[in-house]
């Protein structure tokens, strides 16, 4: 069994507790930061470490960090980015629901090293049980004086709030969620200005996933190099793991990063029936699919855009050979639909055509040029839009085209064994 | 018109935050939670109430689809059909609960007990597949038996 770093005390009664937390070592890591570390000695470190985003982009955090303006005068702010939305992912709300204080404690630290006096976590609308036991870590802190004013008597205050999202993937993107802190639409916007230049309030703002955050007190307690001593080379540390659809324990799994896919398949309990074989592997709904023969690939940043698909936020949607795969690209394809928000034309247009597309075909109505028609319409989505939403929407249509195409034949041929004609309902209704 | 509580509430969210526009999203929740769907006559109000103007907080309300727009069954119960819940069979929780409840995606029930909603993926794929009551999460709903169970409890 590999060292467990976030989800280690997972199994200790009440951590999210403070007193438990810190009769686990919680809160050293904030305290050695205040007392025995300066802000760009911290940053330093994180740089050193090379944590890297594990939002899904896999940016070095401590970079991020290093971008913001040094002006003590300006104010900045820390937005932690809550708001897990890709499909397959709930290693976030893990974190938050079973050690809330964990990311308590790495937003203190990070908004210390990039001078924040405010730290807003803005959380998905649809985590209530996070939601609450974040306000309760958040209030606990206030109630031993970690958040307010001279914490732990070095000087430097600290306000933190927990924001409620109310139902929007795209509110992931991180210029969305700062739209959304500020109580607007959803929407990207066009950068630059990069958010350390003008975030938040049009203030130097970080935005860091939930899951960066939680690495962060651990690198400050056992410095950059133990960091580096796990996971891949160009990508340490440890990564959580949502592993869903057809294994055994479909759970949360830490491992370091690195690990192959079918290593982290087996950690799930294998595949859910043993007569069915692994077909396809989704990490999420956005990165290209993986065919079964990839599953030997280890799940790192680097590694993982070696073969031309995303790590993405670590979710892991197995399906086996009962799968369709076309089917499940039309479900992704229907999410993006849905969840675009409108602003750009390629996205808000392409993504609702696409869908189009693969419901005829699903239903037995495909035309032989829809195939190529499909990666056509992904050529003009991608890179034409502000965020990634339009660019995310092509990565399982061009990547089952590529690798499933025989699927699409078969289905343009009419085979009675795919096709789905229930589904002419829906699309024509 | 919202009562005088949640008025005061509102008013109180403001000074959380460094610009009181972020405390909108917020105040859609403490509208709903009173009215059971955030209306037109309360987007007003809390316009009024954060010094913007009702349109705006209109495109605001209508951008997320966690707020009801209009009145809804008392209980929400959102079903996910996302592709971990889709690889666990989540169209059988669809049929299931439509023809047990009699109606379809979207619709609330004619006694207005349940608003049936088809959701994307609620993060919960664990224990898919799933739905959520009032966001009140329920899974491993692999028989008609185990959707029952959830359904009795809100009777």
């Amino acid at each position: 069994m590999s060292e467990l770093v976030l989800t280690k005390h997972r199994n200790v009664p009440d951590i999210h507790r403070i007193e438990v937390y810190e009769q686990h070592g919680g809160y050293t890591g904030l305290r050695k930061a205040l007392n025995e570390l300066q802000p760009a000695a911290i940053t330093e470190m994180v740089i050193k470490s090379n944590l890297r985003g594990r939002g899904g982009a896999g940016f070095p955090a401590g970079r991020k960090w290093s971008f913001l303006p040094k002006d003590p005068t300006l104010e900045k702010y820390l937005l932690c980015n809550a708001d897990e939305g890709t499909p397959g992912a709930f290693n976030n709300r893990l974190l938050m629901e079973f050690n809330p204080h964990q990311l308590v404690e790495g937003c203190m630290i990070a908004s210390y090293a990039i001078g924040a006096k405010h730290a807003f976590i803005l959380i998905r609308g649809e985590y209530n049980h996070a939601r609450r036991r974040l306000e309760g870590a958040v209030e606990e802190a206030y109630a031993k004086g970690y958040l307010g004013r001279n914490i732990m008597g070095g000087g430097y205050s600290l306000d933190m709030l927990v924001q409620p999202g109310a139902g929007s993937y795209e509110v992931g993107e991180e210029t969305a969620l700062i739209e959304c802190m500020e109580g607007s639409r959803g929407q990207p916007r066009q950068r630059p200005p990069f958010p350390a230049i003008k975030g938040l309030y049009q203030k130097p703002t970080v935005v860091n996933n939930v899951e960066t955050l939680c690495n962060v007190p651990h690198i400050v307690n056992n410095g950059a190099e133990w960091f580096l001593g796990i996971g891949s080379p160009t990508c340490p540390g440890t990564k959580v793991f949502s592993i869903s659809g057809n294994v055994r324990n479909p759970e949360n799994y830490e491992a370091p990063m690195g690990t192959t896919f079918r290593e982290l398949i087996a950690m799930a309990g294998g595949m859910q029936l043993p007569e069915y074989p692994l077909k396809a592997l989704m990490l999420g709904a956005e990165p290209p699919i993986l065919p079964a023969f990839q599953q030997d690939t280890p799940a790192d940043v680097d590694s993982v855009a070696k073969i031309g698909s995303a790590l993405g936020a670590g979710a892991m949607i197995v399906l086996d050979e009962r799968a369709s795969v076309v089917q499940y690209v039309l479900r992704a394809t229907q999410f993006f639909a849905h969840e675009s928000c409108g602003k750009c034309t390629p996205c808000r247009e392409g993504c609702p055509w696409m869908a189009k597309i693969l419901t005829r075909i699903v239903s037995g109505l495909g035309r032989t040029e829809d195939i190529d028609l499909l990666a056509d319409i992904c050529t003009n989505i991608a890179g034409k839009s502000l965020c990634a939403l339009g660019e995310f929407a092509t990565g399982p249509v061009a990547s089952s085209v590529k690798y499933f195409r025989d699927e699409y034949e078969r289905y343009i041929a009419g085979d009675p064994a795919l096709i789905k004609q229930e589904l002419l309902v829906g699309a024509h209704a | 018109m919202l009562s005088e509580k949640t008025r005061l509430a509102i008013d109180t969210l403001k000074g959380r935050y460094p610009y009181p526009r972020s405390a909108l999203l917020p105040a859609l929740y403490m509208v709903q939670e009173e009215q059971g769907y955030v209306s037109e006559a309360s987007m007003a109000e809390v316009a009024d109430l954060l010094r913007l103007t009702a349109a705006d907080v209109k495109s605001v309300a209508s951008f997320y689809t966690m707020f009801f727009k209009k009145p809804v069954g008392r209980h929400a119960l959102e079903i996910c059909t996302n592709l971990a819940c889709m690889a666990r069979d989540s169209k059988g929780v669809v049929d299931y609960i439509c023809s047990r409840l009699g109606v379809g995606l979207g619709q609330s029930t004619a006694d207005g007990k349940f608003h049936v909603e088809e959701v994307e993926c609620l993060g919960q794929c664990e224990i898919a597949p799933m739905l959520e009551v009032d966001l009140e999460p329920y899974g491993h709903l692999d028989t008609p038996e185990a959707i029952d169970k959830v359904l009795e409890r809100y009777n």
